[in-house]
């Protein structure tokens, strides 16, 4: 099993608040095992903004969902500050909540539409039955919800009558209002309009800072990610396979299929399009995952799955012919420019 | 959409205000009959036996010369018990039964939806008969066979609504932040489903009212003393000849009754479904 | 901009009415745009700002509720406003012809893939076996592999880039002068997204059908149109070469819309966005400026006064801050 290498720098300031060990998660689908997410192992350390790319389908949400316990892993561990909370018992679960949260991408579902916002913000509080009354929590949640840029005249609104770009606002509330440590941030501007989701992501941005959160931000959009993410990892099938510091993948990809992700979003020449389509994860390509839909196979990549490991300090690549690229002067910062 | 909405689209339909008319009637004799009757509804008189509607009795006599609208007023005070008794039962075995069922899904959901299905092959009124059969007469015998014939109606609407919402991002999101089941199936689910429940109730309160005066009709109700609308009926039935107008009456008060919930729990539904 | 006498398609200030509760609301205003034959030009803006709607007016397919009030279409000249439906459907489908965002609710999942890209092809007078014969052409010409095998099986069978494949075959069985395409990209998945605009870059230089693409992405707009028009709130604000309008934005919308886009060059400082929402269709502004309330250069003037022309090169824009900035 491959680990994380982790970046020397962090090393030695901090310890991982998340690890996930060969963490798989298997959906029965009719009669067939549909493996969503094969054996992944991770690292995320405090403060930072760890980026997770991928196409639909590639096990990205479901790796979240696991983390906040919404979906049980078939295989593996997940530690958080350094303790297994793999399998919690009922009331480690409903600590692990207020420190471990998520937000989702639709805010047109992920809130019960009929209740007020100051209930639904008061909500979490009152299941953990924090602070000593009924006073205490509702001047928390008036503070949460002044923190999203909401004031009090939405206490008692329903999310009917509220825009797209607010709801999210409510959702981010609920979800921070116990001041958790890591949140899982599930495409959570995917659903809402260019000009509404900067707005959005700087709000995330500043509450990260203000409440020193650490995040795990799902989605498929790499200007998204390249703009805010510290690390990146890039999904594909289940599987991680590449991950490395936003700068060196952003400019510097290796591994074929994140040169096709970022070059879909460049502009000019050198853009790569791959031909063919995501095979099901229910039956996944012998040999390495991606070799059906690769520009650079070779005869090796349809027998042998190549390993996650680690092709240059802080990057680790799952492509045989990672270290013959990084050779070729792609993926590091002194080579030239993927153009 | 919230209850609170459903009501007030509701509060501007023709056919609800209609039917809360209807019931609003009989409710307004019922409570009024709890304090006053204008006679004592046992009182006989054999002197004025099957008299037609006058000043003094405005509801005419029955055969014994008991004052009609006294015992109107009375029978319909069994008729709310029989009817709010059964959906009570039905709503709350049901709605559980289908909650556990569609929320836990699973082995669970197949037995119960399995017994369910038996209970609903076979006809309401036999297990009705049945059970009276076997009990005796009585408010008690009564209830529990028309209750256990409305439990699968509430469990299949509360079982759909728990398994469409279980998955519902909003109820995952609730489970992330630490709700247990409890909270999810009452305060997050429940007030979604609480418009369609409250329809079938209105139906199943009506359908209890019209299966008691059938079973009293039959002898087979309320005991044979209590002035209730299936058995005025049967008694009026007797004297059609003489006293055409006696039948009018129990029929008149049945149907108010089961039209008035009726075409509020069409209303409602249709407020439900369409907006 | 293109000659509006030999444009394949032209709209003349194209107003669409929505009836709400006895009032009836401008959802699109006074749209005027142009598309000259074998040109691809996008039509862009956020959600709610009216550039579906106006795609469905293109075609007649507007919903139940709203209606063309004012304003002409043209299609090659000929004048489409005030057909009844059934001389809708002379021009659809052969001379016009939409794809949609979502292609799965787009297909009638019932119906073979086959039949249904040759159904148009038989609904303008081929013969079933013509129908087969050109469906398959298309199919391939499409990319699907295997088209054989594709004619018999049913939408669900495919995957979400094939299924897009499939409505652009539909779409283009019958060499229409202008497809009309909303969101074709926006459901699909970043290498799909990039096989399905380089599929429709190629029908376009192939066949030469000018395409009016409609999308809220600007990367895709970049990669595939020489012209654009943007909307906001149902009026255009600023249109021209997407170069242009792309690099050297008129408008303090279409300036703020790009400054949000975050991107690895803006990190560690805030994104620059727009604030508050697009107002929803009742609470419009009636007169004056519709970005009034959001814009960050907003004056007294452009509260109530209808709006100047601001014209640079072939780039244009509806802005008194841009017509004082091109000539001070």
């Amino acid at each position: 099993m491959t680990q994380t290498e982790r970046d020397p720098i962090r090393e030695e300031t901090s310890a991982p608040l998340v690890q996930l060990r060969g963490l798989s998660k298997e959906f029965r689908q009719g009669r067939e095992r549909v493996c969503a997410v094969r054996s992944l192992s991770l690292d995320i350390f405090p403060g930072e903004v760890f980026g997770l790319v991928g196409e639909s389908g590639c096990g990205k949400s479901t790796l979240g969902q696991m983390l906040v316990r919404l979906l049980e892993p078939t295989e593996g561990q997940v530690l958080f500050h350094g303790r297994d909370v793999t399998r919690p018992s009922p009331r480690e679960r409903k600590a692990l909540c207020r420190s471990m949260q998520i937000i989702f991408q639709d805010p047109y579902s992920s809130i019960d539409p009929l209740k007020p916002i100051g209930w639904l913000v008061e909500e979490p509080l009152q299941i953990h039955k924090w602070g000593q009354s009924r006073q205490e929590r509702r001047e928390r949640a008036l503070d949460m919800l002044r923190a999203v840029g909401l004031d009090e005249t939405y206490w008692n609104r329903l999310p009917g009558e509220l825009s797209g770009g607010q709801r999210q606002r409510v959702a981010i509330a609920i979800a921070l209002v116990l001041h958790p440590e890591f949140v899982v941030c599930d495409e959570p501007v995917s659903a809402l309009d260019v000009s509404v989701q900067a707005q959005v992501l700087n709000l995330l941005l500043e509450l990260r800072r203000k409440l020193g959160l650490t995040y795990l931000f799902i989605s498929h959009d790499l200007h998204v990610v390249s703009y805010l993410a510290d690390r990146v990892g890039v999904m594909y099938l289940g599987e991680l396979v590449e991950l490395g510091s936003c700068g060196a993948l952003v400019q510097h990809p290796l591994h074929p299929y994140t040169r096709a992700l970022f070059s879909a979003s460049a502009e000019g020449e050198g853009r790569i399009v791959l031909s063919g389509d995501l095979p099901s994860p229910a039956h996944p390509p012998e040999g390495c995952p991606f070799h059906t839909r690769c520009f650079a196979c070779g005869e090796r990549c349809r027998q042998e799955k190549p390993l996650l490991r680690q092709v240059e300090p802080g990057r680790l690549c799952a492509c045989h012919r990672a270290e013959e690229f990084l050779a070729e002067g792609l993926g590091n910062s002194s080579g030239k420019p993927l153009t | 959409m919230g209850f609170q909405r459903v009501m007030q689209r509701c509060l501007h339909k023709g056919t609800f205000l209609l039917g809360a008319a209807m019931v609003g009637l009989m409710l307004l004799l019922m409570t009024v009959g709890l304090f006053y009757t204008p006679y004592d509804p046992e009182a006989m008189d054999t002197q004025h036996a099957l008299a037609f509607f006058s000043p003094a009795h405005p509801l005419g006599t029955d055969q014994f010369g008991r004052d009609v609208l006294s015992r109107v007023m009375v029978g319909a005070r069994y008729s709310f018990l029989v009817g709010a008794l059964t959906v009570v039962f039905g709503l709350v075995l049901g709605g559980v039964v289908g909650a556990v069922a569609g929320y836990y899904g699973g082995k669970i959901d197949e037995v119960v939806m399995k017994l369910i299905d038996v209970q609903m092959a076979f006809p309401g009124v036999l297990l009705a008969l049945m059970l009276i059969a076997v009990f005796g007469n009585g408010l008690q015998n009564l209830v529990l066979a028309l209750g256990l014939m409305s439990v699968p109606r509430f469990a299949r609407i509360a079982r759909g609504g728990f398994l469409q919402y279980r998955d519902a991002e909003f109820v995952k999101a609730a489970r992330a932040r630490g709700a247990g089941d409890g909270r999810i199936l009452f305060r997050h689910i429940l007030p979604h489903l609480t418009p369609e429940l409250v329809v079938t109730g209105a139906l199943g309160f009506a359908g209890a009212v019209m299966s008691e005066a059938g079973l009293s009709y039959l002898g087979l109700g309320m005991e044979p003393t209590t002035p209730s609308f299936g058995r005025m009926l049967s008694e009026a039935q007797g004297e059609m000849l003489q006293a055409w107008w006696y039948v009018l009456i129990p029929a008149a008060a049945i149907t108010l009754l089961v039209m008035g919930f009726n075409l509020m729990g069409d209303a409602l539904q249709e407020v439900t479904r369409h907006g | 901009m293109a000659d509006p006498k030999e444009a394949v398609l032209s709209l003349e200030g194209l107003t669409v009415e929505f009836a709400r509760g006895g009032a009836s609301y401008p959802a699109v205003k006074d749209v005027t745009l142009h598309v000259a034959p074998g040109e691809m030009v996008a039509l862009v803006g956020e959600s709610g700002c009216g550039k579906t709607l106006t795609a469905l007016a293109t075609l007649g397919l507007l919903p139940p509720g709203a209606r063309v009030s004012r304003g002409k279409i043209l299609l090659g000249g000929t004048e489409l406003g005030g057909l009844a439906q059934d001389q809708w459907d002379r021009y659809r489908g052969k001379d016009l012809a939409m794809i949609f965002q979502e292609p799965m609710t787009a297909l009638n999942p019932l119906m073979k893939v086959g039949r249904q890209v040759g159904e148009a092809a038989r609904m303008h007078g081929a013969g079933k076996e013509e129908a087969r014969r050109r469906a398959l052409e298309a199919m391939a010409q499409v990319g699907l592999p295997d088209p054989e095998r594709l004619y018999e099986e049913y939408p669900h069978q495919l995957s979400g880039g094939m299924r897009q494949r499939v409505m652009i075959a539909m779409a283009l069985i019958n060499r229409p002068r202008l497809l009309v395409a909303d969101e074709p990209t926006t459901a699909l998945d970043v290498t799909i997204q990039a096989q399905i605009m380089e599929l429709l870059l190629q029908m376009n230089r192939e066949l030469g059908t000018a395409v009016l693409l409609i999308s809220h992405d600007l990367g895709v707009v970049r990669r595939l149109c020489s012209r654009v028009y943007l909307m906001y709130a149902g009026s255009l604000v600023e249109w021209g070469s997407t170069e242009e309008v792309l690099a050297s934005p008129l408008h303090p919308y279409t300036k703020g819309l790009l400054d949000s886009i975050p991107s690895w060059e803006k990190r560690g400082t805030p994104l620059s966005s727009i604030p508050g929402a697009v107002p929803a269709l009742e609470e419009r502004r009636s007169r004056g400026c519709p970005f009034y309330d959001r814009c960050p250069r907003r004056r007294e003037v452009c509260r109530e006064k209808s709006l100047p022309l601001a014209v640079r090169g072939t780039q244009g824009a509806r802005c008194v801050d841009a017509k004082e900035a091109i000539n001070p």
